[in-house]
């Protein structure tokens, strides 16, 4: 579905990302792993269109979209849920939904996925009205994919939702990202510090370390392998 | 008693054109985050325009607005994709210098255009002004004047509205508060500043035409308008539109007693002076609340 090919990225003149080549493939849910500055955000930011690259090539769905203006991909249907959350602190809940819908114009199917949310996070459904910036940090995680998920993406990128939320939160945000998993025809390109959560969960797995891919394979062999067990799993 | 209630009617009539010039420089701040300093001049420009066309060429007054209030736009549009743009990743500072160098070019080019002597504008309302009997003092409001409280009012609400019902005023919000989001969420947000850009300076152009029959056109026309704005923006929080149209009334009445019951020369000092009390006491402005959006 998403292919990358030796993809080399600058934050001026520092190499962020090195050489990275990866696929996800349609319907799975892939987890880029690896320490911070590996350059995991790096990578989500270059395929949402945040960032530029300086050479490499991404294509998703056989359209090629290296350094393509970011509302043109969104439309295209790859949706960013970026690290820290970033809601909009000042409109409701209601109105950061409906930011999530921005480049949507099916008026019906937008209000029905509202529903569909609330159902999903009833605890939005009984804030709608409050401003976003007074929720709690998991109900602004929750937010915070509930607002990717009214984009209708087709590939949903995750970075670090579980930064900063409580263990027994976190585990919600993985069940939910199953739930989609199972229940829609959502693939999932996860970034996660939580290595042994997003190994668990995932179908496949890379692991990056400074701007290149040092590792990857099915999720359930790296849980296995004893380099990963030492290396990132601090067993 | 009488007298002063007069002054505060009076306050008003001034005051709300300070808001009109608020508002458009709050709009531009609000969306791009930057405070235009050439806000003031940008409308004095397009009145020059207005004046030309009515009085160099003999077209019609509507004709003059028109083309003031489009040129308006197109000038805020340019300035943000050509000014703007390209130096937006650099730094805020950048922004605002060249702001001021925007500034600079306008007054030079406006005074090798058309000269250093005041030109004339006509209200664009006019006919039998309105009288307010207060006890035995009677207090007269032209029509312009009634024309500017309305317009405000009006300007004022359609904003709100539109950025409280709209998709686009929506996505303009969101710019303001999360600009990356706001882009991860589809919205074009180079169009967003633009946007933001026309339409403010197009309130900056009608701001100048609406005080032209008083000011006359000059290069310097906009001068006191621009601070008198720049305050009324401060005073209301610079984000919050009623809080800017409040401000900018405030302003009137406070420059308006000053004037009556301490000094006519200082009043624009001491008003200014009341207001950095009053901002040292609350300053995030009288209905500002603690932003979250542009600091």
């Amino acid at each position: 579905m998403l292919e990358i090919e030796n993809l080399v990225v600058f934050y001026g003149y520092v190499k962020a990302l090195k050489n990275i080549s990866l696929k996800v493939e349609n319907g799975s849910i892939t987890s880029l792993l690896g320490s911070n500055g590996a350059g995991k955000s790096t990578t989500l930011k270059t395929i949402s269109g945040l960032v530029s690259a300086k050479s490499g090539k991404i294509t998703f769905e056989d359209k090629e979209l290296t350094n393509v203006d970011s509302s043109k991909i969104v439309k295209m249907g790859i949706v960013q849920c970026p690290e820290g959350r970033q809601l909009f602190p000042d409109l409701t809940v209601k109105e950061n939904l409906n930011a999530g819908a921005y480049t949507r114009t099916d008026k019906k199917a937008i209000l029905e996925d509202v529903n569909w949310i609330y159902e999903l996070f009833p605890i939005l459904s009984e804030r709608r009205r409050q401003l976003a910036g007074t929720l709690s940090g998991g109900e602004q995680q929750m937010l915070a994919v509930a607002r990717a998920l009214m984009a209708q993406p087709k590939l949903l990128m995750l970075d670090e939702p579980s930064l900063g939320l409580a263990p027994k939160i976190s585990e919600q945000i993985f069940e939910l990202l199953l739930k989609l998993k199972e229940e829609t025809s959502i693939t999932i390109l996860l970034v996660e510090q939580n290595a042994n959560a997003a190994l668990n969960i995932s179908d496949y797995s890379y692991i990056l370390e400074t701007g290149n891919i040092a590792l990857e394979g099915k999720s359930k062999e790296l849980l296995k392998s004893d380099l990963v067990k030492e290396k990132y799993l601090g067993a | 008693m009488s007298l002063f209630l007069q002054q505060i009617i009076l306050g008003l009539r001034e005051g709300s054109l300070f808001a009109l010039v608020a508002l458009g420089l709050v709009l531009i701040y609000k969306t791009a985050g930057i405070v235009n300093f050439a806000y003031g001049h940008m409308g004095m420009f397009c009145a020059y325009l207005a004046y030309t066309v009515i009085a160099v060429a003999g077209g019609p007054l509507w004709l003059g607005v028109v083309i003031a209030l489009v040129a308006g736009f197109l000038i805020g549009v340019v300035t943000d994709r050509g000014l703007m743009k390209p130096v937006r990743h650099l730094s805020h500072s950048a922004m605002l210098i060249l702001t001021l160098g925007l500034l600079m070019i306008l007054e030079g080019a406006a005074l090798q255009i058309w000269g250093q002597n005041y030109k004339s504008f006509p209200s664009l309302v006019t006919g039998r002004p309105f009288f307010i009997n207060i006890g035995e003092s009677r207090i007269i409001m032209t029509r312009q004047d009634v024309f500017i409280l309305v317009m405000t009012a009006l300007i004022m609400l359609g904003l709100f509205l539109f950025f409280k019902l709209t998709k686009t005023g929506l996505a303009i919000r969101a710019t303001a508060q999360n600009e990356d989001s706001a882009k991860l969420m589809g919205v074009k947000v180079g169009m967003i500043f633009a946007f933001a850009w026309g339409v403010g300076t197009a309130l900056s152009a009608f701001a100048a035409l609406l005080a032209a029959p008083r000011t006359q056109i000059h290069p310097n026309m906009m001068l006191n308008l621009q601070i008198q704005g720049l305050t009324a923006g401060v005073l209301g929080g610079f984000t919050s539109l009623p809080g800017t149209v409040l401000g900018g009334l405030m302003l009137g009445i406070i420059q308006q007693l000053v004037g009556v019951y301490i000094s006519e020369e200082m009043k624009m000092a001491i008003a200014l002076a009341i207001i950095l009390v009053l901002l040292l006491i609350k300053p995030q402005g009288i209905l500002g609340k603690r932003s979250t959006e542009r600091v």
